[in-house]
Parts: structure tokens; C-alpha cells; sequence
């Protein structure tokens, strides 16, 4: 069918050994270039060294963002603000998703506990704001990777709060949001807007 | 050494010469991106509404020409395929394969998980590879079917190019012939990937070192295989 049949087949010995320094070849490429210009992952520090760890550092987590607090802007003859520090990388965070905003509400009998996620990828970004009607709750805003099993990563926990609101940037791809438990003795209704770059609001099933 | 050049350059095979360098340029000037849609197409897909072939026809193709996982694997299918008839059966197979999952996946909304996609991917390249260069046959003692092999590989890819579309929020609004038309763009991208590749093996096993480079060319795409694997389950752990 193919020529395959007419080539004399390598031997045992010599298969493993193309195997593996295909292996080896592929090891030794990952390391030093692939993972430092993919991901930043650099043992060996051949890959800052070639300057490829800066390839990665777009995608790179915001914690390593020095803070802007130091950047003052200043108002010009113009009238126009102008930064005295560059800083245009810092303050934009450019999106290619449509702008939403969603709300969405729901009530808690005494002692029971609830969610509402929004799906969202690493890097983008919502203001949100909610508020407990009818008494306060416990809340944990908290986010999963697909497929993670019951692994969570916890963002804000607080007891017996009225109401929460802030700005949250995706860590990783996910499921984002936010678990409410009414400790109270009457029902509880919890009324979340959320506002950015999410893909969907959702109540998990 | 050289064998004698017995046909010189056909005007047909002149024409074929040109439309791979000028797919081959067209892949540079488009940033090759092997993962995922440019930044600027993302833009396209997330305010398109409704019914837009045309376009959906050009992203499935420049998503096939440019993705290298996908033509490293057809380059290994074909390796050793020399009847036009063989090749354009493979290759049929291969394009039954993805489409069906193309088409399920993104229309029954199934999300696989992208980087365990593109890690099969990874390993039906190394298997590709490992199979040109008769490691099943010795070491199996039988030649597992290769049409079987890229049929089900072939299903693998269709997932990843679901998970690829499945990366924006599509338009509910036209999205069957969307789908469709990004599956045509694909069929049409990976003829043209396939022409070029068909010709560059053609001047290739002219030449008396085809048989001696063969080997060593299927264990460097191997490498590539292990490569794409260990990129791919690498972002899986640190994603």
C-alpha cells in the first residue's frame, strides 16, 4: 500500500534510540525556548539570557504590574491630562469582547447557600456591586478552572456583610463569582450588576 | 550524485510552484499562529452578526495554512503516499474526521478542554512519525491501520478547531452556515496546504537522498510531536 512495506524495518535497539533523542531534542527545545517565550517558565535562565522570557511577560500575571499609584496626572497648558510616567500599558486593558452588563438576583431561605458565576478568560475584567436585602449573608467571591473538580481559588471572604462591590480581573479561564450562605432567620435576596468583559452571568445548575 | 532533471518545470507544475510560495509568503505576512485566531480576526468574530460566509470561509482557511500542528500532521500522513488516489483518500479520511467534530463540538456546545486537545494533536504527530518509521510494525509485528489512525486522529483536530471558535462568543444568528463556512475555509485551507506540500515531496523524492533523509525527517517530526505535547500539557498545569 505504502513503500512502508518495501523499507526495511529499523531495529529494536535503533527505534529506541531515535525515540529518544527525539525525546531528549524536544526536552531540551521546550526548556529553553518554548516555555520561556510561552509561559515565562524558565529553569534554566537561557531563555531571559536570549531575551525570549519577555515574549511571555504580556500574559503575565497583573501582580507583576508595578503599582500606578506613583503616576500623577498632571492637567497641561492644553487642558489635556497628560501621565507624568509612561503608562498607557498599566492603565488600558484592551478588549476584543463587547461591553455587557448583566444583573441578577436570588433568595436565600435561612441557612440555605447559593451561587452566581460569570464565565470569563484570564485577563478580563468587571466592576461589580451587590447587595443583601433582608438581612445579611456570608459570602465568598471565588473562582474554578474548567474542569478542576471541587478546586476552587478563594478571592474575598467576609461574614454578615449587607453588600460588596470592587473590580475584578480574571486570574485564569473560568467560572468567577461569588457563593452567598443567609445565617439569618429570614429569607435573604441578594441582587448582583455586574458590568465588562465577561462572557455570560450565570446561576450554576 | 544529481539525478537527471527529466521533466523540466511543466507550465502545471510552474503554476503550483507559484501558489505555494505565495501560500507559503501569505502565512508569514498573516503571523503564523498555530493556537488560537489573531487578535485582529477575535475582533471580527466578536462583533459579526448573522450570516457572514465569506469571511468564516477565509478564518477556517488561514486558520489550516497557518496552523502548523495541523500540517505537520498531514505532512506526516502523506510522507510515504506517492498515487494521487491514496492521498486524496487519507485525506479524506482526515477531513471526515475533524468536520465531525468540528461541527458537534461547536454546535452541541461541548467544551473540551483546549490544551489536552492540542496535546493529542502533539501525540498524533510523534505517532504519525514513530508509524513512517515502521516503529508499530517492529514493534507490534503487525502495521496498526493507518486509515483507522487518521480518522481518529482526525476527530481529535476537529475538536481543536472547535475549541479555536468556541474561544468567542458566536452570533447565535446565522451560526449553522457560519460553522459550515468555516469548515469549507478549512477544507479549502488545508487543499492548498496540501498542494504545497504535495510539490516540495515531489522535488524531494527526486533526489537520490530521499530514502536516507527519510528516517531522520520522521524522528525530527517526532521532535516536533514531543514538542507541541510538552508546550500544550506544560499550559495545561501552569493555565
Amino acid at each position: 500500500m505504502t513503500s512502508l512495506d518495501s523499507r526495511p524495518l529499523p531495529t529494536l535497539p535503533q527505534l529506541v534510540k531515535t525515540t529518544g533523542i527525539a525525546l531528549l531534542a524536544a526536552g531540551a527545545i521546550l526548556i529553553v525556548s518554548v516555555l520561556p517565550a510561552e509561559y515565562g517558565i524558565d529553569p534554566t535562565g537561557i531563555g531571559k539570557a536570549l531575551g525570549l522570557t519577555k515574549l511571555s511577560t504580556v500574559s503575565a500575571p497583573l501582580e507583576a504590574v508595578p503599582p500606578v499609584a506613583n503616576a500623577v496626572p498632571t492637567e497641561s497648558d492644553t487642558g489635556i491630562l497628560e501621565e507624568t510616567v509612561f503608562m498607557n500599558a498599566l492603565v488600558i486593558a484592551k478588549s476584543s469582547v463587547p461591553l455587557r452588563s448583566d444583573a441578577m438576583s436570588l433568595t436565600l431561605q435561612p441557612g440555605e447557600g447559593s451561587e452566581i458565576k460569570a464565565a470569563m478568560r484570564k485577563g478580563q475584567q468587571f466592576v461589580f456591586s451587590w447587595a443583601a436585602e433582608g438581612g445579611k449573608v456570608n459570602f465568598d467571591m471565588h473562582g474554578e478552572a474548567p474542569n478542576a473538580g471541587d478546586k476552587f481559588t478563594s478571592y474575598w471572604k467576609d461574614v454578615q456583610q449587607s453588600g460588596a462591590s470592587g473590580t475584578f480581573i480574571a486570574p485564569f479561564d473560568g467560572t468567577h463569582g461569588w457563593y452567598w450562605r443567609n445565617r439569618g432567620k429570614q429569607p435573604v435576596t441578594v441582587r448582583v450588576k455586574v458590568s465588562g468583559f465577561h462572557e455570560k452571568l450565570f446561576l450554576p445548575g | 550524485m544529481v539525478p537527471p532533471a527529466k521533466n523540466p518545470l511543466t507550465s502545471a507544475n510552474r503554476y503550483w510552484l507559484f501558489s505555494f510560495i505565495t501560500v507559503v509568503l501569505l502565512g508569514f505576512i498573516n503571523n503564523a499562529h498555530g493556537h488560537g485566531v489573531a487578535e485582529d480576526d477575535k475582533t471580527f468574530l466578536a462583533q459579526n452578526v448573522g450570516m457572514q460566509l465569506v469571511p468564516f470561509i477565509y478564518l477556517g482557511a488561514t486558520h489550516m495554512v497557518t496552523g502548523y500542528d495541523h500540517l505537520l500532521f498531514l505532512f506526516g500522513v502523506i510522507f510515504f503516499l506517492y498515487r494521487m488516489r491514496e492521498v486524496a483518500a487519507y485525506v479524506t479520511l482526515f477531513a471526515v474526521g475533524h468536520s465531525v467534530t468540528l461541527l458537534y463540538g461547536v454546535l452541541s456546545g461541548t467544551h473540551v478542554n483546549p490544551y489536552i486537545v492540542d496535546a493529542i494533536i502533539g501525540l498524533s504527530v510523534v505517532y504519525k512519525g514513530l508509524d513512517n518509521i515502521g516503529a508499530f510494525k517492529r514493534v507490534l509485528g503487525f502495521q496498526p491501520s493507518t486509515k483507522g489512525a487518521v480518522l481518529i486522529f482526525g476527530f481529535f483536530h476537529g475538536f481543536g478547531l472547535a475549541t479555536k471558535l468556541q474561544e468567542f462568543t458566536l452570533s447565535q444568528e446565522g451560526l449553522v452556515p457560519n460553522i459550515l463556512a468555516f469548515n469549507v475555509g478549512v477544507e479549502l485551507g488545508q487543499l492548498l496546504a496540501l498542494s504545497a506540500i504535495l510539490i516540495a515531496m515531489g522535488f524531494w523524492r527526486r533526489t537520490s537522498a530521499f530514502d536516507r533523509h527519510a528516517y531522520v525527517a520522521n524522528a525530527v517530526l517526532m521532535t516536533a510531536g514531543f514538542i507541541l505535547m510538552g508546550y500544550q500539557i506544560t499550559g495545561y498545569f501552569s493555565a
